[in-house]
């Protein structure tokens, strides 16, 4: 993506100015900065008038934080693409946010490279997730957990699926992964954006139980 | 529960209280003769006032995060209040002093006991929730205000016994001889009384459970709402000093990159697991060891950081410590040779335990550092065959993978720390 001329168009939503400078600063030249916001109303004004690429936001702001954003602008305008950027690693924040239709996670001790490549991935549509979200992910539905055990609905990870997981929670990147399970990396994003289906359609409740529950027991 | 305002609280039974009685000792004066219209429009207002009092409690109630069987269980109490006070109806003036007492007593014990609950919910026995020396973070000046519920609770206890024995002694009185039920409908009214009240603690004490779940980790947002609250804010107040002794710290090394990115890297791990709710000085598990050595590593080498992800955990037995040393040997090697970031990933499942330590970097080649390979084949490999266990290298022009893997088995009684060097 990254030789198509035109920059990818960006919203920065932050509620911490000094962060959403630093952040602006260190991806300025790469991206195209088509506005900032920092309070949830703010963003989802400034969002649906610049119909940016992405929004890369925070989750954690007064308001109803990343989800409030997300919720409301998908309501308008259903294909704007999501990225949270967060400094939290409570798993029901992070779920939170995926499941209200962010198409990625990333922490916000990212490199500058591998932030701009989180937001070229997104805005292609490809999923991005961390290797803190695979983790996540992995033990949301692993034997632990309520997840599809209570549900019958949900579906479980397929093996193949889980293999492209723990590879993502190991440290690789797609393209490695799909290296070393030798399928393309077209596969690896498939499986990972049917994860991603599959998590946004598990249960609330479970998954907040889940999460209050690793809490404690970590 | 503390959020409810106090003022509102304690003045309107007062209110309640003053006019019933000087509307009683009027009723008295005038109905002395045996007009019984003053003692009727004393019952009825009475009465009124008892269900209005209710009312707005219930409201204050809803507005405040009770949940709906709460207020039910308040609502329930009233009607059955009011109910027994028209069995009482015989003598209007008993009537008044019941509804008052009734009243009253309801007013004073509903708050202490929710938060007994709010207690017991935190992890008080139930005689640490009363006296209120719960175990655990103590906030200096809590004895008052429980001295305070206490007190609130007797004084709420004996008006409810006083209500039951003004009602009792009307029937007794009376209704022998108008009902001839007496002492069924007593035996009821008491009965009636009990299973409220049982049906009013156990809603309370689920609806606490649930209050917590969903909101102690927000709990920095806004009023506290529990005990657990309050200490997780006097935790957070204290965090956020150590915070701010970190920042002052960085703005005087300012010129010193390296110590900046240590300073700021160390009080992220402590805010990171005060937030998980770990405690990081004790490992007894297999994660917070191995958090713990990747710490020790990444204090060794200043700039270095390791990222760990875990899923699933397990005690620290001799196997999970072979291979946390194991892992460290790793991550010192990934980080002196390859650089940062490092990752971590343990992976724990029924009794299966799979440890990758991940570098990004070219990958080192084991056949040309004669030394490192020594390290790798003593400090790694043995300590994981030793306990049974395997260690693997994978090393390709995208990085080097240590893949630690053991199955838990019981743990052989000799040589409690095998490999220990």
């Amino acid at each position: 993506m990254t030789e198509r001329a035109p920059k990818r168009t960006v919203v920065l939503v932050d509620d911490h100015q000094l962060f959403r400078a630093g952040v602006r600063a260190e991806i300025a030249e790469r991206v195209s900065i088509v506005g900032v916001a920092g309070s949830v109303e703010e963003a989802v004004s400034v969002v649906l008038k610049a119909a940016p690429d992405v929004v890369v936001l925070d989750v954690h702001m007064p308001d109803g934080g990343g989800v409030a954003v997300i919720e409301r602008v998908l309501a308008q305008r259903p294909r704007q693409m999501f990225l949270a950027l967060t400094v939290s690693d409570a798993p029901e924040d992070v779920i939170a946010v995926v499941r209200a239709g962010a198409r990625g996670y990333v922490e916000k001790s990212i490199s500058t490279d591998a932030l701009v490549a989180a937001i070229e991935s997104v805005a292609a549509g490809e999923p991005v997730f961390s290797p803190r979200l695979a983790g996540f992910v992995l033990e949301a539905f692993s034997g632990n957990a309520p997840i599809g055990a209570v549900d019958p609905e949900v579906e479980q990870l397929t093996q193949r699926e889980r293999e492209v997981l723990r590879l993502i929670a190991r440290g690789y990147a797609y393209k490695q992964a799909a290296l070393k399970l030798e399928i393309s990396p077209r596969t690896v994003e498939s499986h990972v954006s049917s994860v991603l289906r599959k998590l946004q359609l598990s249960s609330r409740h479970e998954l907040a139980h889940w999460a209050t529950r690793r809490g404690l027991a970590d | 529960m503390s959020a409810l305002p106090a003022p509102t609280l304690r003045r309107l039974p007062a209110i309640a209280a003053v006019s019933s009685c000087l509307a009683l000792a009027a009723a008295l004066l005038v109905g002395s003769g045996g007009t019984p219209i003053p003692a009727y429009a004393l019952g009825g207002a009475a009465l009124s006032l008892l269900l209005v009092e209710v009312g707005r409690r219930a409201i204050q109630m809803m507005r405040f995060g009770f949940g709906a069987e709460v207020v039910l269980t308040l609502l329930a109490l009233a009607v059955l209040g009011a109910g027994w006070s028209v069995v009482v109806a015989a003598h209007l003036e008993y009537l008044t002093i019941f509804g008052l007492l009734f009243l009253v007593g309801v007013s004073l014990v509903v708050r202490p006991l929710l938060e007994t609950q709010v207690r017991i919910a935190a992890g008080a026995t139930p005689w640490q929730a009363f006296t209120g020396r719960s175990a655990g973070r103590g906030e200096g000046g809590g004895a008052r205000p429980i001295l305070r519920e206490q007190g609130s609770l007797l004084l709420g206890v004996f008006c409810l016994l006083a209500a039951g024995r003004v009602a009792t002694g009307t029937l007794d009185a009376y209704s022998t001889g108008m009902f001839g039920l007496g002492g069924v409908t007593v035996a009821f009214g008491l009965m009636g009384m009990l299973a409220a009240g049982a049906a009013g603690w156990f809603a309370g004490a689920s609806h606490v459970r649930g209050h917590d779940h969903r909101e102690s980790r927000g709990g920095a947002l806004g009023q506290p709402r529990t005990t657990t609250e309050r200490d997780e804010q006097v935790v957070a107040a204290h965090l956020h000093d150590s915070v701010l002794q970190t920042l002052a710290l960085i703005q005087r090394s300012s010129t010193d990159p390296t110590r900046v990115g240590q300073l700021a890297r160390q009080q992220e791990r402590s805010l990171r697991a005060w937030l998980a709710g770990r405690d990081d000085t004790t490992a007894t598990s297999l994660p917070g060891a191995l958090r713990a050595a990747a710490q020790d590593v990444e204090d060794e080498h200043p700039g270095a950081v390791i990222e760990i992800v875990v899923v699933g955990t397990a005690l620290l037995d001799r196997s999970a410590d072979a291979m946390v040393r194991a892992a460290r040997e790793a991550m010192r090697n990934a980080v002196r040779h390859a650089g940062s970031p490092v990752r971590v990933f343990l992976e724990i499942e029924d009794g299966r335990r799979e440890l990758f330590v991940r570098d990004t970097g070219s990958g080192f080649s084991l056949d040309a550092v004669d030394e490192a390979r020594r390290g790798v084949r003593d400090a790694i490999i043995g300590r994981m065959e030793h306990v049974g266990g395997t260690a693997e290298i994978e090393s390709g022009p995208t990085g080097t993978d240590v893949i630690l893997r053991s199955e838990h088995s019981g743990a052989t009684p000799d040589d409690p720390f095998g490999g220990r060097t």
